[in-house]
């Protein structure tokens, strides 16, 4: 062939390159070995049109050039040999470009081979491309040519696009799969004439809205087939300008409900969303546009109707799709709270009497529209204006909602989100309420027991984002989380019944703050009505039984009704914290500790009459001295010793009751000493008395007069003997600490002034 | 040099959710000019939120942690004592001592731990005392938690900077929303507490 | 009979020429032999013209009892060789007896000749012109000389000239439509149409367009048929689908084709058929034939 290109052999030129051009009609390569050969022949071909252009140039008529070409018998070289020369015709001007190119384009449907076929009409469009008339082009010709080109491109297209989809047809069933894998590698011969007629200049919106669009979703359509409407939708979406989109968005979304059920619409459609999203961001002087068209009610409505029509698709498809609208109107829409809200509404009817979803993917697309408006408005207040929020979670399966409302819990936290009035929060526990209460059909025994830890720790976290400065709305705030928490069950209590009497002791102090200003005001909210929601909040905790919890909370309800000068209120905590003391506090660790926060807190206590002070003060001295081990017997009780001797101004001083607890310890250090002599064989450590030193010293120092410098006397010499004793246990800490204490007395003494004179009739050995 | 971290009384979940915003861009892991990596941390009180715990675990894997009056997890010692450096320090809660919050009282605990330094909390008010024995500090509590003992508490935290025989303690303190700064030193004399 | 004359040349030369045999056009004829020939190129009513020389070999003398050209239009038969049917004869004397000594030109013409038929070579028939110059002698041979020349008649368009078009099928497996724009082609014409598929059941692998050339001689039970395929055209590569239409353009140009001809002189016909065939996969060939007149049109 080069030979009788390079002689100017004209006959033997088309005689040798429609040889060559028999290579193409090979039925026995695959498409990728084809498309390899394919290359070929199309180099070869620039060769032979540029011999055309030059033999044209000689005198040769193009005319009967293009009638000589014809000839060949074999179609497929033929049809080859006659787009090459086409193309040189087109450029002669000889006869207008779009006569050529249409009858180009109909000759072209000799070839029904799929492959071959597809090849072809690729070689036509690929010669054709730089020839097409065009606004400003050089081959424009009259008014109607561009709608010729036009019509040529899709006609090519549509012929194109047949032949691809019989490929499937193509060869035995059982090669099905990699056949269609192999289509799909040819899918761009097709799209590329999508992209050659967007990059017409004469497919301005009219004829983009008018034609184009229109014949490219009819093939698309009735092509019936799967992986060519998923991918030419794609295709269309991602050549054609977004603002073609904007505007034909009925018309490409019409299309969408008579695709076939298994197109994955929703990729195509997220981003066709996704694009027009951008397109929004791009600049806002194109929002007007989005609203011009109605935007989201087309696409919400396409999605509607996609929806509906495929009875078939999976349940996650449909989420995704909301998923994906949802973002579109965050992004485009993000003040439309209601547009929000609509798809939500959407999503739930779509999901109505499918109860609970198994699915991991739904779930996982459900979580995602769930997290899509917390992640936009990073404020739950936003959220919880949608109505159909709640709706749609209450389709996920326990765990993850409970997943999804820590999830929200954490947006709180994380945007440090108020919630501030009691309607907000009847609406956020609406939400969370997988995690306040047992949904009825979860095994208790499958939680996991970190698990539940976390999420109710969350969720008591989350009550001090609960605030309003108003009193009486904080107030209704208090008793709609109580209610909830109320339905807890006992494993949650725990966990939820704290942060809510901490909030409410916070708000009654913000009451004694305002105790000034409101005077003569009808007052609503007192701190006594508080009191009293506590006081049975509390009570469910006992119930349960938390006694020690409970036990804490009443303590630290009556420190604050002390605060707020309420007498009987604060006696009546305190006989509560005692009864529980008495009949639930069982473990002796358990008893120390709660024993300690007893006499501490009574210790602080200043509004009690002497009656009921003494009630009290007696009691606890009791439950001291009938603690289960002696030395925190012992311990309890010289603690009990503060409770006569307040260090203040208007503070009880009754020294001689301090003296009495004192010695009453020292009973009890002793017998416990012999109790370790008895059991051991050998003294126990003198720890107790150098503890018990420690506050005779104390209030000796506080100017108690029953604590003589003798009495200190008395007890570093017992002190002494008991250390020179034979059977001595060594207590090294014991023997540090009197180290310590002597060396204190020492400094004392040393220290001059009151308080070196009040010590100076102590002796003490130099350690 | 050993810079210890002291917070306490951060009653999360019950009465706050989180340590200040503030003071956890202060602390990060890793040294530099504006933030501490402190080595130890030391914290008595309320700890009940595994987040948190993992948090100052992450920030100073040496953690040394007693018991609080809500910490029903006996795990955690009622007090305990660690040498760092010179320096012995003591740890204790509070609520066991009583009067709350009494120095004279504490004092009295401080020789019984033979320690230099005793970190401890109780009234989320922050203290430190300097006496013969040695330094009480309170660092308050770490996230301004309701207090009975104490009114409008504010976030508070120490950092103290063990170097030698002196330490210099660092208060921070979140007053409406600034975070103020108070020093202390504080130096040993070679004689005390060596028997 | 005479065995010297064998032996001996003619004693002269006969050469026929025509009054324009320089500007009038040629027919390129392929002879038996395989080897082509330019003949002169006349049409009917053309007045057949020209001169007739007669040269002696040197120092022979031509005696005879009269000299005559003949315009013969033969039929021959190959099966029935060496008889010709002269369906024209045309005779002119040109000379009276007598001797001829020197080179000796005659004129002669044929005025509005009667061609009605075309010269035609064909598989088992030859239709020819030829212009015949008899020398009549006595007691020897005549001396002859032949001179063919062509004929080629042209045909006004055709006043109706009907598509063709059909519909044809097997049934449940293959319905077509095809449709030929016209019936009646001329030469170098072009052959549009194009084939519309109502129904495909069957897995074709191509379609191709013959041109066939049915040629009948003799009459009765010596008839003999002869068909030739002049082109093989091929219209589809592939199978196509319901409602597929698929064009056809088939120049004529490149083929060797006649008019048609229908019972020239009772002797033969030459008619033309376009064979639409579809082949499947097995080659299994289905095809439909479709007769076509072929004319000769005036080029202008």
């Amino acid at each position: 062939m080069h030979r009788s290109l390079d002689s100017n052999n004209l006959r033997d030129a088309l005689k040798y390159s429609a040889q060559m051009l028999s290579e193409l009609r090979t039925s026995r390569l695959s498409p990728h070995k084809y498309y390899e050969l394919y290359m070929r022949a199309f180099d070869e071909l620039r060769k032979l049109e540029m011999f055309f252009k030059e033999e044209v140039q000689r005198g040769f008529s193009v005319i009967d050039l293009y009638e000589l070409v014809q000839h060949a018998g074999n179609i497929l070289p033929r049809l080859y040999l006659l787009c090459t020369v086409g193309s040189v015709y087109i450029k002669s001007k000889e006869a207008p470009a779009k006569d050529v190119l249409k009858d180009l384009v109909e000759m072209c449907r000799g070839i029904q081979h799929p492959v071959r076929g597809l090849f072809l009409r690729s070689y036509l469009s690929q010669v054709s491309r730089d020839k097409l008339p065009d606004i400003g082009s050089e081959y424009e010709g009259d008014a109607d040519s561009v709608v010729e080109s036009v019509e040529f491109v899709l006609q090519n297209f549509t012929e194109m696009n047949k032949l691809w989809v019989r490929m499937q047809h193509q060869g035995p069933v059982r090669e099905k799969e990699k056949r269609e894998k192999e289509r799909s590698e040819l899918r761009d011969l097709v799209g590329k004439n999508l992209h050659v007629l967007s990059q017409i200049e004469g497919v301005d919106l009219d004829m983009y809205k008018e034609t184009v669009l229109p014949r490219i979703l009819e093939q698309v359509v009735n092509c019936k087939d799967e992986i060519a409407q998923y991918y030419l939708m794609d295709c269309t979406i991602q050549v054609f300008p977004d603002e073609y989109h904007l505007q034909t968005l009925e018309t490409l979304l019409g299309a969408f409900p008579q695709l076939q059920p298994t197109v994955d619409i929703k990729t195509v459609l997220s981003r066709l969303m996704e694009r027009l999203s951008n397109y929004a961001a791009s600049s806002t002087e194109v929002l007007p546009e989005f609203l011009q068209v109605e935007a989201f009610a087309k696409l919400s409505n396409a999605i509607g109707k996609v929806v509906e029509a495929q009875v078939d698709m999976p349940v996650v498809g449909a989420i995704s799709l909301y998923v994906s609208l949802l973002t579109f109107t965050l992004r485009v829409h993000p003040d439309r709270l209601d547009y929000v809200d609509q798809v939500l509404g959407a999503c739930a009817k779509k999901l109505i009497g499918k109860a609970k979803l198994e699915d991991s993917k739904a779930t996982k697309q459900i979580v995602a529209l769930l997290s899509a408006p917390l992640e936009k408005y990073n404020d739950i207040v936003t959220a919880l204006k949608l109505s159909n929020y709640p709706r749609v979670m209450d389709h996920l399966d326990a765990g993850t909602n409970k997943v999804m409302a820590v999830v929200i819990i954490q947006s709180i936290m994380k945007n440090m989100t108020c919630i501030s009035t009691a309607d907000k929060v009847e609406a956020l526990f609406e939400l969370i309420k997988g995690l306040i209460k047992d949904m009825d059909e979860t095994p208790v025994d499958e939680l996991d027991e970190e698990d539940f830890k976390e999420e109710q720790n969350s969720v008591a976290r989350l009550i001090h984002m609960l605030h309003n400065d108003d009193p009486e709305e904080m107030l209704k705030i208090i008793c709609t989380v109580r209610k909830h928490f109320l339905l807890g069950g006992p494993r949650r209590l725990p966990f939820t019944v704290p942060p809510l009497v901490f909030s409410a002791l916070k708000l009654v102090r913000r009451l004694q703050g305002q105790d000034g200003d409101v005077t003569g005001e009808e007052v609503s909210v007192t701190p006594k009505k508080i009191f009293q929601i506590l006081h049975q909040t509390i009570e469910a905790l006992s119930i349960i039984p938390s006694p020690e919890l409970a036990l804490r909370l009443y303590l630290q309800c009556a420190e604050a009704a002390n605060d707020c000068d309420l007498e009987p209120v604060a006696y009546e905590f305190f006989t509560q914290a005692f009864i529980l003391y008495e009949e639930e506090v069982a473990d002796s660790k358990a008893q120390v500790t709660a024993i300690h926060l007893i006499i501490g807190t009574l210790q602080r206590m200043n509004i009690f009459g002497v009656e009921n002070r003494d009630t009290l003060t007696h009691k606890s001295t009791g439950y001291s001295a009938k603690l289960l081990k002696k030395p925190d017997q012992c311990r309890a009780v010289y603690a009990c010793a503060h409770l006569f001797w307040v260090d203040d101004q208007d503070g009880i001083k009754d020294g001689e009751r301090v003296l009495l607890c004192l010695k009453r310890a020292l009973r009890i250090a002793n017998a416990a000493q012999q109790m370790a002599n008895v059991t051991r064989g050998s003294s126990g450590s003198v720890a107790l008395f150098v503890e018990i030193l420690n506050k005779y010293l104390y209030f000796f120092e506080k100017g108690n007069l029953q604590i003589t410098s003798a009495a200190i006397q008395g007890l570093v010499e017992l002190i002494m003997n008991e250390l020179q004793s034979d059977n001595m246990t060594s207590d090294p800490s014991a023997d540090t600490f009197l180290a310590s204490t002597l060396r204190y007395i020492q400094f004392q003494k040393q220290k001059g002034g009151a308080m070196g004179e009040k010590y100076e009739q102590i002796k003490v050995a130099k350690v | 040099m050993v810079l210890v971290l002291a917070l306490g009384d951060l009653h999360i979940p019950h009465r706050a959710t989180e340590l200040p915003a503030k003071f956890k861009s202060m602390l990060v892991p890793g040294k530099s000019s504006t933030s501490y990596a402190p080595e130890i941390s030391v914290s008595s009180g309320p700890f009940k939120f595994k987040e948190v715990h993992d948090y100052l675990k992450s920030l100073c894997p040496d953690m040394h942690i007693t018991r609080g009056e809500y910490d029903e997890d006996l795990r955690y010692p009622e007090t305990k004592t660690l040498t760092i450096g010179q320096f012995k320090l003591g740890l204790c809660h509070g609520h066991q001592v009583i009067p709350w919050g009494d120095l004279d009282s504490l004092a009295m605990l401080q020789r019984e731990l033979d320690v230099d330094i005793l970190v401890t909390g109780h009234t989320h008010q922050f203290k430190a005392y300097k006496h013969e024995g040695g330094v009480v500090i309170n660092p308050g509590s770490a996230t301004g938690a309701y207090s009975s003992v104490t009114y409008d508490v504010n976030p508070s935290f120490v950092l103290m900077d063990i170097d030698g025989l002196r330490v210099v303690v660092y208060v921070y303190e979140l007053i409406d929303g600034e975070v103020k700064v108070d020093k202390i030193d504080f130096k040993k004399t070679a004689t005390q507490s060596t028997h | 009979m005479n065995f010297l004359i064998g032996a001996f040349k003619p004693p002269c030369n006969i050469k026929i020429t025509f009054v324009d045999e320089r500007s009038r056009k040629k027919a390129t004829i392929k002879k038996e032999n395989g080897q082509t020939e330019l003949v002169p190129l006349f049409q009917s009513q053309e007045n057949i013209a020209g001169e007739i020389s007669i040269e002696p070999i040197q120092g022979k003398k031509v005696e005879h009892i009269g000299v005559k050209v003949e315009l013969l239009g033969q039929i021959e038969l190959y099966f029935d060789r060496g008889n010709f049917y002269d369906f024209t004869s045309l005779v002119r004397e040109l000379d009276v007896p007598g001797e001829i000594y020197d080179k000796k030109t005659y004129p002669f013409e044929f005025s509005t000749v009667e061609m009605p038929y075309e010269s035609y070579s064909g598989v088992n028939v030859r239709l020819r012109y030829i212009l015949k110059v008899t020398i009549s002698r006595n007691y020897v041979s005549n001396i002859v000389e032949y001179q063919d020349f062509w004929v080629r008649n042209y045909t006004p368009l055709p006043p109706i000239n009907n598509s063709i078009k059909m519909e044809v099928g097997i049934e449940d497996c293959l319905h077509i439509e095809f449709e030929y724009s016209k019936s009646k082609y001329h030469l170098k014409d072009v052959i549009i149409g194009k084939i519309y598929f109502l129904l495909v059941r069957i897995k074709i692998k191509n379609m191709e367009l013959e041109i066939r050339r049915r040629e009948s001689t003799g009459s009765g039970p010596n008839t003999y048929v002869e068909t030739e395929t002049l082109a093989k055209f091929e219209l589809m590569d592939g199978a196509p689908v319901r409602g597929e239409s698929i064009p056809i353009r088939l120049f004529l140009s490149p083929y060797e084709l006649t008019p048609t001809y229908r019972n020239i002189n009772n002797k033969f016909s030459v008619k033309y058929y376009l064979n639409l065939v579809l082949v499947d996969e097995e080659d299994r060939r289905y095809f439909k034939q479709q007769e076509i007149t072929i004319y000769r049109m005036l080029e202008t």
